[in-house]
């Protein structure tokens, strides 16, 4: 007998040995001829691979009949998912039991490790088991982590991302930092929080404008303290109900004066959370950094930013109403709702659900019919699951977070998984929906923004463009989801002779499909695009220096295509190529411009970030899809700023996947208001701007560079 | 020398009457129960193996992005199968082999074009010059973000590029005389008159 034959015999067994069910199927062997463990002992041994056939068996039953709660262990063990069971007392008790013990019993795994990314940034394998590098996947955990800058090289000591408007959720140990911070650190002080919460709002006054109101106010208040001392009366309300001249004056010194106790308390409170420096050390800053104290300078502005990116916070850069609600809120509160956020991303992920209650109207949500023949309401399934997800792991409060992230130490975040038990998914669910995208583009103003005079007009809209994801069941369309998105507008294009126009970018109108979807997109920007947008100020290795705006391009959090992009184009009859018309359904950095009266695009249709990774996620798990990986491209082009060459240079799309087959997109017209029923052609002047003659012609023909190469004609 | 060899002689007749009082299948098929011997004992390590080694060659993997671990990935080969049903939790594929490991750093060779003596700087680093006939090479941890870098030629346009780290690569740089600036795209021609009035849309 060779060795080669040896080999060749051996070889079945050793494939027997080493797939990953062996060892149960051993173990249960064993089990089986000693007869002397009892099934809660088998349970129980740690580390012990549970046989793989019952989990199939449990996999394939429904939860209600899922096998017999079994009974966990009292500590951790590699691969173990906690859970909570009620102990003898009545109280909950954390238990741990192994992952396939847990999905038997009908438990939904929800990841809580650092390492956790969504679907689209997962390590994905190709057809022959190989690994499919994503670039942007490190990075993604590092951001979420407090680890990397947008670049993926080190964060500098002490700096945090906060990201979550960006997309990028904090990792739990990042969040179980903030609470153990927090649990000394209130940042709540009655008083200011009385001065907060008696503002609706405080209104944006500049520092020169706040000086002369400070100095008119106080020679106002000069005047009433003197007519209240004279009519001897004990307070200005008394007043003016006693001198109705006086009313007006003292109501708008009022004002002013709770204006700025909110003010001064906001203050406190940035400086509080480490956003605004002690009154001392700002003193001696220089520059834009230097705060006045009451000042709503560019410091406050920042810090402001800081705060609302911190707690998500849809809000403009200053005393907006969302802000001062949860400025008025005790540190611990807002980083519970930290922990609600984060963890409501990863329920949707484990339970791989869409439904957030977008659909609902001021009746209520909107119903289907069962096969039943009911009528059954459309269900906040991202809510609901995470209500449920916080309450039975104790999490729901935010002393129960406090003592839950006391319990687990940081290290503990890297491979800790909880199970949960959701309530069973609607029955339209499936493995392969019947799903479509309808856009909405809502109130479409084609005339410029400016009239002949060049004066600006307002051009206000009703109706804002919606971006609608319905399903297809037993013959009723209905929505899951509907969220505002954005359509094309007037948009700044540079042309030939270095000068920027103005362009009318549209958005498609008709039906599409979408096929593909990036996630890490990059954006090759077109040779129409403002050079002074291609061009950023970025601390390198100790210098500030300007370098290509890579932000804008990608792969990253700010690129114009956001963490992950959909291509809609129209699909190729035959052995055609598909159409690309440049248009998608995209994530967006540019966060408040997607809810503004004004916030439009270059066409593509923008969701913020986490909307579109929500999506996108959704549709990968439900659609029948090829994973095509990484797609390299040798992609560079130079171009001028102030004397200093550009080299622009992209190595890769991003990591792509295919839907197959592809999902419908229908893209209605929405309705036309104003003058013009169709949208103008070519380059228009910008007001009050000079140009050189002759007007030049187009950039970016049918997407080529001037170079030649082929590029991605999508405008954000 | 002596006392060693009896004690091997008593060894060797042991052996051989032990081997002839043995069953006749024994020595028949003595090879096949040999191998049955190292199955089992392999079969034993494999099962009496602690689980928590399979969790730390999972995390090692991790710490190279690029050879990531497999752990929790979705296998391409089944995403045309149906999805979880509502009452299934997630399940995990299993972990396959990652292939060979990468090189932990990656090798960038800086050219320039035309070939010229210019200085690469990186923030306040200098990397070093390149020259006809001469590359610059600079070694980095593969992966670790990108070089941001600043390429200077005497009469010569400074040029702003950017290095990756993903793996090893030639990082070609194309430099423009400082007389040919109006070759570069974005180049702005100067306004020659008051300019054109803004036609009417």
């Amino acid at each position: 007998m060779t060795s080669a034959t040896v080999l060749r015999t051996l070889r079945p067994l050793l494939a027997f040995l080493s797939a990953p069910s062996t060892p149960a199927l051993v173990l249960s062997a064993a089990g089986f001829l000693g007869g002397c463990k009892s099934h809660e002992e088998a349970t129980e041994s740690p580390g012990q691979p549970v046989p793989s056939a019952p989990v199939a068996v449990a996999m394939a039953t429904p939860r209600a009949e899922a096998a017999p709660e079994p009974i966990g262990r009292d500590h951790k063990f590699p691969g173990s998912v906690l859970v909570f069971e009620v102990g003898a007392d009545g109280e909950k008790v954390e238990r741990w039991l192994p992952a396939a013990a847990a999905e038997a019993a009908g438990y939904t795994i929800v990841d809580l490790t650092n390492d956790w990314t969504p679907y689209l940034f997962e390590q994905h394998l190709d057809a022959e088991g190989r690994q499919l590098p994503n670039r942007y996947r490190r990075v993604f955990i590092g951001l979420a982590n407090d680890k990397l800058d947008g670049d993926g090289q080190p964060l500098e000591p002490g700096a945090k991302n906060y990201l979550e408007l960006y997309g990028i959720f904090p990792a739990l140990s990042v969040i179980r930092e903030r609470f153990l911070l927090d649990e000394t650190r209130t940042c709540a002080v009655p008083e200011d929080q009385a001065a907060l919460s008696a503002q609706k709002v405080v209104g944006f006054v500049s520092p020169p404008q706040a000086k002369r109101n400070a100095a008119r106010q106080k020679k106002a208040f000069l005047e009433l303290e003197k007519a209240r001392t004279a009519a001897k009366l004990g307070t200005l309300a008394e007043l003016a109900t006693r001198q109705p001249k006086l009313a007006a004056k003292v109501k708008d010194y009022e004002r002013w004066a709770a204006d700025q106790r909110a003010i001064a308390a906001g203050e406190r409170r940035l400086i509080c959370e480490g956003f605004l420096p002690e009154p001392a050390v700002s003193a001696q800053k220089k520059g834009p950094l230097k705060h006045e104290p009451g000042m709503q300078d560019e410091a406050m502005r920042l810090a402001l930013r800081s705060f609302q990116q911190k707690h998500m916070i849809y809000d403009g850069h200053s005393f907006r109403p969302k802000t001062l609600e949860v400025l008025v809120k005790s540190t611990l509160e807002n980083d519970h709702s930290a922990l609600v956020r984060t963890f409501r991303e990863r329920v949707i992920a484990a339970a791989d659900v869409l439904e957030d209650g977008s659909t609902e109207t001021k009746n209520g949500p909107l119903t289907y019919t069962s096969a039943s023949g009911e009528k059954v309401p459309i269900r906040n399934l991202a809510e609901e699951y995470t209500k449920a997800a916080l309450e039975q792991l104790g999490i729901d409060t935010p002393e129960g977070a406090l003592a839950f992230f006391k319990r687990h130490s940081a290290a503990e975040f890297s491979d800790l998984r909880a199970g949960v038990k959701l309530g069973e998914r609607p029955e339209y669910y499936a493995p392969h929906m019947e799903l479509s995208i309808v856009v909405d583009r809502g109130d479409v103003w084609y005339d410029p923004p400016f009239d002949d005079e060049d004066h600006w007009k307002l051009q206000s809209r009703a109706r804002y463009p919606s971006l609608t994801l319905f399903v297809d069941y037993r013959g009723q369309k209905f929505p899951l989801t509907r969220w505002r998105t954005t359509i094309g507008g007037w948009r700044s294009e540079q042309a030939a002779n270095g000068y920027e126009y103005y362009k009318y970018k549209g958005s498609d109108v008709g039906s599409r499909v979408l096929r593909k979807v990036v996630s890490g997109p990059v954006w090759i920007a077109p040779e129409s695009t403002p050079i002074r947008s291609l061009v950023k100020s970025k601390k390198v290795e100790g210098r500030w220096q300007n370098v290509v705006n890579y932000d804008e391009l990608g792969p990253g959090y700010l690129s114009a295509y956001g963490v992950v992009a959909g291509y809609f184009v129209i699909p190729g009859e035959g052995d055609r190529p598909d159409v690309d018309r440049g248009i998608r359904a995209h994530g967006s950095s540019n966060y408040l411009s997607i809810y503004s009266n004004d916030g439009y695009s270059h066409g593509c249709h923008r969701l913020p970030n986490h909307l579109a990774i929500r999506l996108y996620d959704f549709l990968l798990q439900h659609r029948h899809m090829i994973i095509k990986g990484d797609a390299p491209m040798e992609f560079s082009r130079q171009f001028l700023s102030n004397d200093q060459v550009y080299d622009m240079r992209i190595p890769s799309r991003g990591f792509e996947f295919e839907l197959d087959p592809p999902l419908g997109v229908t893209v209605l017209e929405g309705t036309i208001k104003g003058t013009l029923q169709d949208p103008v052609e070519g380059y228009v002047p910008k007001p009050g701007k000079r140009y050189p003659p002759p007007p030049p012609a187009e950039l970016g023909a049918e997407g080529a560079t001037a170079a030649g190469a082929v590029i991605d004609k999508g405008a954000p | 020398m002596k006392k060693p060899n009896v004690l091997l002689e008593h060894a060797l007749g042991w052996l051989q009457r032990t081997w002839q009082q043995a069953p006749p299948t024994l020595r028949r098929r003595w090879p096949w129960f040999i191998l049955g011997g190292v199955v089992a004992g392999f079969v034993i390590v494999l099962v009496a193996r602690p689980e928590h080694e399979a969790g730390e060659a999972e995390g090692a993997g991790e710490e190279q992005p690029v050879a990531q671990g497999a752990a929790g990935a979705e296998s391409a080969a089944t995403e045309g199968e149906p999805g979880p049903t509502p009452s299934e939790a997630p399940a995990r594929k299993p972990r396959v082999d990652a292939g060979a490991p990468l090189s932990p750093n990656v090798k960038l060779t800086f050219r320039t074009f035309p070939a010229r003596r210019a200085s690469v700087s990186w923030g306040t680093k200098r990397l070093g010059w390149t020259d006809r006939g001469k590359w610059l090479v600079v070694e980095r941890p593969r992966d670790s973000g990108p070089l941001d870098v600043v390429v200077r030629a005497q009469d010569f346009l400074p040029v702003h590029a950017r290095a990756y780290t993903f793996d090893d690569a030639f990082v070609d740089v194309k430099i423009t005389p400082v007389e040919k600036k109006d070759t570069v795209y974005g180049y702005q021609q100067p306004l020659t008159d008051a300019g054109a009035p803004p036609p009417s849309p």
